[in-house]
């Protein structure tokens, strides 16, 4: 009996042994299977490529910790309408939380996806083209009659590399103003305590004041995770005021790139919020908190005044749990609140790219880099996008206008959000194209009769949009992270984090003024000058590039 | 082993060893998939610290990749984070020596009097739970207890009267060493004194019913039995703990010091090769920093046992 124990733990220790080898031998001859999948790109003279003839899979990988798939390709229906009539299916690879070591991982096995969806003129960027990764586009754009129409010949030429080719596929790019950064108050409250005036930082002084007397369990003012807010408070206390200046640590004054801490509108913005927060009005959390934990407090209603990158997504009551229980439950976007004295119309909460946000990459792994961009061309055309955005035809729309946006049925109201949602509209969109889908939505909406439109579109239509300016010239000029001038911001961004946080809870302005000293000296100290000036050469070099 | 001396016994021993590994075969064959465990998963990768002297590029691989020599080393001497991330890692590490290595011990010694077998089992139930859950969920618990909005703590220092005003425990960088020392503790000590229960649990009852009959007290027999009794295994893990010092932990400090305040004291080794070295692609760099705790580590590892066998313990 004894002895008969001992041989199954022998067994049991080797046949584990055993698999983990084998697992790992396997990994190992998958890398090398997928290294001779050279590209097969530069196909001169190859007929254009129609989709819908032949079954067509690729993978994508989202190089982004957030990022997971929509769903499974074909289930819903908008991906199913594409597998059907398209023959084409997407392979999500998602990047399980660790975006950064799965890209470095599939590098180093040489198991690079398809196509990567990642930041535009990002450090993975830089390195996979440098590398020679990457496909160029240039051949194709000329084959395919959509991106190179929508995107236009000067976004196309922002998003050239230093090497003059195209390798990058914006994603909602644009040629109008877009945003969804600013202001949102809670409407219930806000009516209940008589819908004070709420234009200048005096009245929202008061304002909070009121809240926290009135609602002791409300946060009166939450600036987001991370307090994301600050940044677009900080354009409120001044004309003309870029949010990104705070992001760049540098603002710009005539034509030069300045350190933030010597800007003295910044230092006010600072002052101001610092008072906020000695005086409970902003949760004392408002460095730690995380996005569940604002997310139960939107849900249930507890913040009376929100400053975000997004306010008009939760703006949209009706899909909170809160309007379920209480019908006068309501958020609203208001205009950002300023400086008293300043003109209201010439705060910018929403600087914009034409580049939109973020960009797909074809890799040398596809083996047929073509179809794939024949398909990013259809999804980028008006058809894919109507697909895409509003569901497969038939559905919540029959036909489309004369310039291709689809016209809503009886379907469009009658459909629930949940249904909605089910169909993954919007989802699996990555070639999106603002300008079009924006001015479709906003034809739609105001078709409907008011309650029945969507708060999101309202919103945007009515403010966010409205306090944009186009800052394309800004696109692409942070430095990679493993460069030099990458390691100095890296360095100063910590420093700022540090300054920042230590500031919102300092008791004195006097301190306050040290503080910003302090980071002032310390940035300088690991080289933001340098940092500037980089940032300056390449900010130049874009505005050349434009024309401006 | 060391007691063998004489050159009979070593000959003896040599003829005898094959003898005895074909008899003990079943053993060996189970010691077998540890060894190549080890050497596959710790002793392969090792190559890989030759990053450090290169400038490595992902995509040529090591052999293509340009010789640096100690360029990442100086980079990491040179930096402003230097000396800011040295001094919290050691201070830290000794922190979690001093109060850390000793409190399981403690708590060892103590449950070992309890003479209430159910209370002593519910106790060291309790104590050793928090072992297996991640940091995660700790670092969440203690977000919630050291909160500011209804904090558990505030609260009851604010109604017991000894504070007017809630501090804000998270974003202070004095409390930071305090709190992550802490939860350590409070995560760890159960656990951990399982093995030396077990080491008090060998020692012969017959020794303590002689030094009662002798009239020592619970504490004196304690400090003259038990605590000799189980030196050898506080000295293993001693050189164990001295082994890790500079390990100074790395999801604790990031969960616990999410704060952009507290980067100051927060700061490691560890959390630093994450952040300049992993997250930004940096990759001799990372090793580079990795290589030096390693080395130090070392050093100290040996120093550490050297000290130890003196005493008359140590690994080796």
């Amino acid at each position: 009996m004894k002895r008969s124990g001992k041989w199954f733990n022998v067994l049991a220790v080797s046949s584990a042994l055993i698999l983990t080898v084998t697992a790992c031998s396997g990994n190992n001859t998958k890398g090398t299977a997928n290294v001779e999948t050279t590209n097969s790109s530069a196909q001169e003279g190859r007929q254009a490529v129609v989709l819908g003839q032949s079954d067509f899979k690729y993978t994508f990988y989202g190089n982004y910790d957030w990022y997971t798939a929509p769903g499974e390709w074909g289930k819903d229906a908008t991906s199913k309408w594409i597998l059907d009539n398209k023959k084409v299916t997407m392979e999500v690879i998602t990047s399980d939380g660790a975006a950064a070591q799965k890209l470095n991982t599939m590098i180093a096995s040489d198991t690079l996806p398809d196509v990567i969806w990642t930041d535009k003129f990002g450090t993975d960027y830089e390195r996979l083209r440098a590398a020679g990764q990457l496909v160029p586009l240039d051949d194709y754009l000329d084959k395919y009659p959509n991106l190179k129409r929508l995107v236009g010949e000067s976004t196309l030429n922002m998003l050239r590399a230093s090497d003059g080719k195209l390798y990058q596929i914006p994603n909602w790019y644009s040629n109008k103003p877009l945003g969804n950064a600013g202001w949102m108050i809670n409407n219930k409250i806000y009516k209940a305590l008589g819908s004070p005036k709420l234009e200048t930082y005096d009245d929202l002084y008061s304002y909070l004041k009121l809240v926290k007397e009135k609602y002791p369990d409300v946060t009166p003012l939450d600036l987001n995770k991370g307090a994301e807010g600050n940044i677009f408070m900080y354009s409120g206390f001044a004309e003309g005021r870029l949010p990104t200046y705070v992001e760049q640590k540098a603002y710009i004054e005539g034509d030069t790139f300045k350190s933030i801490y010597k800007d003295p509108v910044y230092a006010e913005t600072v002052k101001y919020i610092n008072k906020l927060v000695q005086e409970k009005l902003i949760s004392q959390d408002l460095l730690t908190q995380k996005e569940d934990q604002i997310k139960e407090k939107l849900n249930t209603g507890k913040i009376a005044v929100l400053v975000a990158y997004d306010v008009t997504e939760p703006s949209n009551t009706n899909e909170l749990e809160w309007k379920k229980n209480d019908p006068e439950a309501d958020y609203e976007v208001i205009w950002p609140v300023h400086k008293a004295g300043l003109d209201k119309n010439k705060i910018i909460n929403n600087p914009y790219s034409t580049l939109g946000w973020n960009v797909s990459l074809i890799t040398k792994s596809a083996k047929d880099p073509e179809a794939i961009f024949a398909f990013y061309d259809w999804m980028a055309s008006e058809e894919g996008q109507n697909v895409l955005c509003f569901g497969p035809p038939g559905w919540l729309w029959d036909e489309v206008d004369a310039e291709g946006s689809p016209i809503a049925n009886e379907n469009w109201t009658t459909v629930s959000d949940d249904e909605k949602t089910a169909a993954k509209l919007f989802d699996w969109n990555y070639v999106g194209n603002s300008s079009f889908v924006d001015s479709s939505k906003g034809k739609i909406e105001m078709t409907l009769p008011e309650d029945k439109r969507n708060q999101t579109a309202v919103a945007q239509m009515n403010v966010t949009w409205k306090t944009t300016q186009d800052t394309t010239e800004f696109g692409g000029i942070t430095p990679p992270s493993d460069s030099n001038e990458g390691l100095i911001a890296q360095r100063v961004n910590d420093i700022y984090t540090e300054t920042f946080g230590k500031i919102m809870f300092a008791k004195s302005e006097a301190e306050i003024d040290k503080l910003i000293e302090s980071g002032y000296e310390q940035s300088m100290k690991v080289g933001h000058q340098e940092l500037m000036d980089y940032l300056q050469t390449k900010w130049k070099e874009n505005k050349e590039k434009l024309g401006k | 082993m060391r007691t063998a001396t004489n050159k009979s016994t070593i000959y003896k021993r040599e003829r005898g060893k094959l003898y005895e590994l074909s008899r003990q075969w079943e053993l060996q064959v189970m010691v077998l998939p540890a060894v190549i465990l080890i050497f596959i998963f710790s002793y392969l990768p090792m190559y890989g610290v030759l990053m450090a002297f290169q400038d490595y590029n992902i995509f040529e691989g090591m052999a293509n990749s340009p010789w640096v020599g100690l360029k990442h080393f100086e980079m990491f001497f040179q930096s402003p984070e230097f000396s800011n991330v040295m001094r919290n890692t050691i201070v830290i590490s000794l922190l979690k020596l001093c109060i850390g290595f000793p409190a399981p011990i403690i708590l060892a010694l103590f449950l070992n009097e309890v003479n209430r077998m159910w209370f002593k089992r519910l106790t060291q139930t309790v104590s050793y739970l928090p072992h297996f859950m991640s940091w995660v969920i700790i670092s969440g618990f203690a977000a919630s207890i050291l909160a500011v909005d209804n904090g558990s703590l505030n609260l009851l220092l604010e109604k017991t009267g000894l504070i007017d005003e809630p501090i804000n425990f998270l974003s202070t960088s004095k409390y930071f060493w305090v709190i992550l020392a802490s939860a350590n503790v409070w995560k760890e000590i159960g656990f951990s004194s399982i093995v030396y229960l077990a080491a008090i649990a060998s020692i012969d009852p017959q020794i303590y019913e002689a030094a009662a009959v002798d009239g020592a007290s619970r504490f004196k027999r304690m400090f003259i039995i038990t605590i000799p009794s189980i030196m050898p295994i506080v000295m293993v893990f001693f050189v164990l703990a001295i082994g890790n010092l500079l390990s100074a932990g790395f999801e604790d400090i990031l969960l616990l010091g999410s704060s952009p305040v507290v980067q100051d004291v927060a700061q490691v080794i560890d959390t630093y090769v994450y952040k300049y070295g992993i997250q930004s692609s940096r990759l001799s760099y990372a090793t580079a920093v990795g290589l030096f705790k390693s080395a130090i580590s070392v050093v100290l590892l040996f120093g550490a046992n050297k000290m130890a066998r003196k005493y008359g313990g140590g690994l080796w």
